[in-house]
């Protein structure tokens, strides 16, 4: 094959970018990337894409099976519920509130809880001692009872729950950046850029942090899994979003009684939230392999 | 070592401090009147409210509320439930055991199939075992455990009708309640046809236990599987190799016990996980253990109850944490070493 490179140079991936390449080699993960996409744009699109509105109930057609068997109606692709609403249209509108409200608070966690971080990173002493004991104990507590406890001194509520997981997932954060930084600072270039004279907030902004961004969205990956798992449970506790709303969790609890009657109620939007954190996982998997072997 | 096991006590003294002090915050944060959420008697008349404010030290500063509330914490003086207005520790005694039973069948469960499978991954590494497995176990990992509940009772309790959908004994039986373990309970009991008795109690079991093992089962497999990876690395097992051990003496003797310790610390998070999971698994069986018992007073608006069980179970939960610690130090000279922990 002819080469077309006319300039006698050789182009090195930099880090992000071999990282990058590396990510996309790993198949299940590239696949499970596009997934995740496919997520974000129903949650986008979601008013766009449902055939039906999430509340529209159609009485005629209450408790219809999914289109492929027999008794279905094409008209209702995924089948519908006791009170005839569109089962496909309320799971589109349910991957608006789990999956697309958990990136959206793990995204402000992640902000929070890496400012906080960097300030415990930075620090040392009594100060930076008092913080890891805090951050110790709230996270020796589990998440999930954690959540549980905030949503009963809140109230039950979806906007409760948001605020639950948000302050569980900011811990979290705090602790992963706090013990990056601290690993980042303790190497030989780090010591080179504090004796050329730069201070502390320059080592932070300019040498530090440009390193540890990759740990930081392997994180949030976690982040995003733990709140999509809070956010559903929560809903299936009947302690979140409340009877009726399209949560996929609050969608599970709500199907119970019907369980014998119409499994599909059950096992899609199990289907769908499995999916969705497959997906979350394998992306979060890939990046962590993929950064592994690139330090390697 | 004495200066690690000071270290270790040190923090439990101070995370137990926090819990407790974020525990008695509780108490004021709650909606409602302070001497009500502590006391959790709600029916009070005047002269009674006074007396029992007296009694609580509410009517002093913070500081004095708070040590006030710590005696009582230790005396186990936990106050009323609102809901059965009983006392919280009779209560607590009730349901504590069940938790603890069902989560030491869990942990069972998923220490006999994680620990060697993970060993199996870890040994055929990249061949197809380990995909096999390790795809296995990252699809358990991501099915959320209220529909893995659900899809068990779809097809084992209602489609074939081999397993009972919830509770603990068929209510038929009849068993006191002395210890609160169940299989205790049935020996000690006088009970005709034990036998069947035992096989009900057993029947009950299967579906809860292997709801609660699936998450921590994939936990262990990925530990186990990345330690006995970087053991297999190591120095000594070359020398070994090089000595002429056989593959099967080279895995009993050096590679499982080396494998295993490393992980113990992690285990803290399997208890974690155990704990969050127990909550919902309870729910969804019916279960009568803490999970439940929590649920059902947010339910109800039961703050005692509410308060009580968070300090228990996160006190529970540190303790645990640090034992663990201890028994890894104890066990593993390498840690010893290191006394900053």
């Amino acid at each position: 094959m002819a080469n077309n490179n006319i300039y006698d140079q050789n182009e090195y991936p930099g880090p992000y970018q071999l990282t990058w390449s590396k990510f996309k080699s790993d198949h299940p993960a590239w696949v499970c990337f596009y997934l995740v996409m496919g997520f974000i744009f129903v949650a986008l699109f979601a008013p766009l894409i449902a055939p039906y509105s999430a509340m529209a109930q159609h009485p005629e057609a209450t408790l219809l099976p999914p289109s492929w068997q027999t008794a279905g109606d094409v008209s209702f692709l995924l089948g519908t519920d006791d009170l005839g609403r569109d089962l496909l249209s309320r799971l589109i509108y349910g991957a608006q509130i789990t999956f697309g409200l958990s990136l959206l608070v793990a995204l402000v966690a992640m902000i929070i809880g890496v400012a906080l971080g960097a300030l415990a990173g930075a620090s040392k002493g009594l100060k930076s001692s008092v913080f890891n004991h805090f951050f110790d104990t709230i996270l020796s507590i589990p998440s999930l009872l954690l959540a549980i406890i905030i949503v009963a001194v809140l109230g039950p509520g979806l906007s409760n729950t948001i605020w639950a997981v948000l302050l569980v997932l900011v811990p979290q954060f705090v602790h992963s950046t706090r013990i990056a930084i601290q690993a980042e600072l303790k190497k030989e270039y780090v010591t080179a850029a504090r004796l050329d004279g730069a201070n502390e907030w320059q080592i932070l902004k300019n040498s530090v942090f440009p390193n540890i961004v990759e740990t930081l969205i392997l994180q949030y990956t976690l982040a995003v899994s733990t709140a999509i798992i809070d956010i559903a449970a929560l809903g299936f506790l009947g302690l979140g979003a409340q009877q009726g709303s399209p949560e996929w969790g609050a969608m599970l609890s709500e199907s119970i009684d019907l369980i014998y009657r119409a499994s599909w109620l059950i096992t899609l939007p199990g289907v769908t939230m499995f999916l969705s954190l497959l997906s979350v996982n394998t992306v979060g998997h890939g990046l962590r392999h993929a950064l592994k072997s690139r330090s390697e | 070592m004495y200066i690690y096991l000071l270290r270790r006590l040190n923090l439990l003294v101070t995370t137990l401090f926090v819990i407790s002090v974020f525990s008695f915050s509780l108490g004021h944060l709650f909606p409602g009147d302070p001497v009500v959420n502590f006391s959790g008697q709600q029916s009070l008349t005047f002269e009674e409210y006074d007396v029992l404010e007296k009694k609580l030290a509410l009517d002093k500063p913070y500081m004095v509320q708070y040590f006030a509330y710590l005696e009582r914490m230790i005396e186990g003086d936990f106050g009323f439930s609102f809901s059965s207005e009983r006392h919280i520790s009779d209560e607590f005694l009730r349901v504590f055991p069940a938790t603890i039973e069902l989560s030491v069948y869990a942990i069972l469960v998923a220490l006999c199939i994680g620990l060697p499978l993970g060993l199996l991954a870890g040994l055929k590494k990249n061949k197809v075992v380990d995909k096999v497995i390790f795809s296995l176990s990252t699809i358990a990992n991501s099915v959320p455990i209220f529909w893995i509940g659900l899809l068990l009772i779809l097809l084992f309790s209602l489609n074939l009708g081999w397993l009972p959908i919830s509770g603990r004994l068929n209510l038929l039986y009849e068993i006191p309640a002395h210890t609160g373990f169940v299989f205790i309970d049935i020996a000690l009991s006088d009970i005709d046809n034990k036998p069947a008795v035992y096989q009900n109690a057993f029947l009950h079991l299967i579906l809860p236990t292997i709801t609660l093992a699936t998450l921590p089962t994939t936990l262990l497999i990925g530990m186990m599987r990345s330690s006995v990876i970087s053991v297999m690395n190591s120095q000594f097992i070359k020398a070994a190799r090089t000595k002429g051990l056989s593959y099967y003496q080279l895995i009993r003797r050096h590679v499982v016990k080396n494998a295993i310790l490393p992980i113990l610390p992690q285990f803290g998070l399997l208890f974690n996980t155990l704990m969050t999971s127990a909550m919902i698994t309870e729910f969804i069986f019916s279960w009568p253990g803490v999970g439940y018992w929590l649920i059902e007073a947010i339910y109800q608006r039961d703050y005692p109850v509410i308060q009580t069980a968070l300090l228990i179970v996160s006190a529970f939960m540190v303790f645990l944490n640090v034992l663990l610690d201890i028994i890894h130090s104890l066990l593993n000279p390498i840690v010893r070493k290191d006394i900053h922990g």
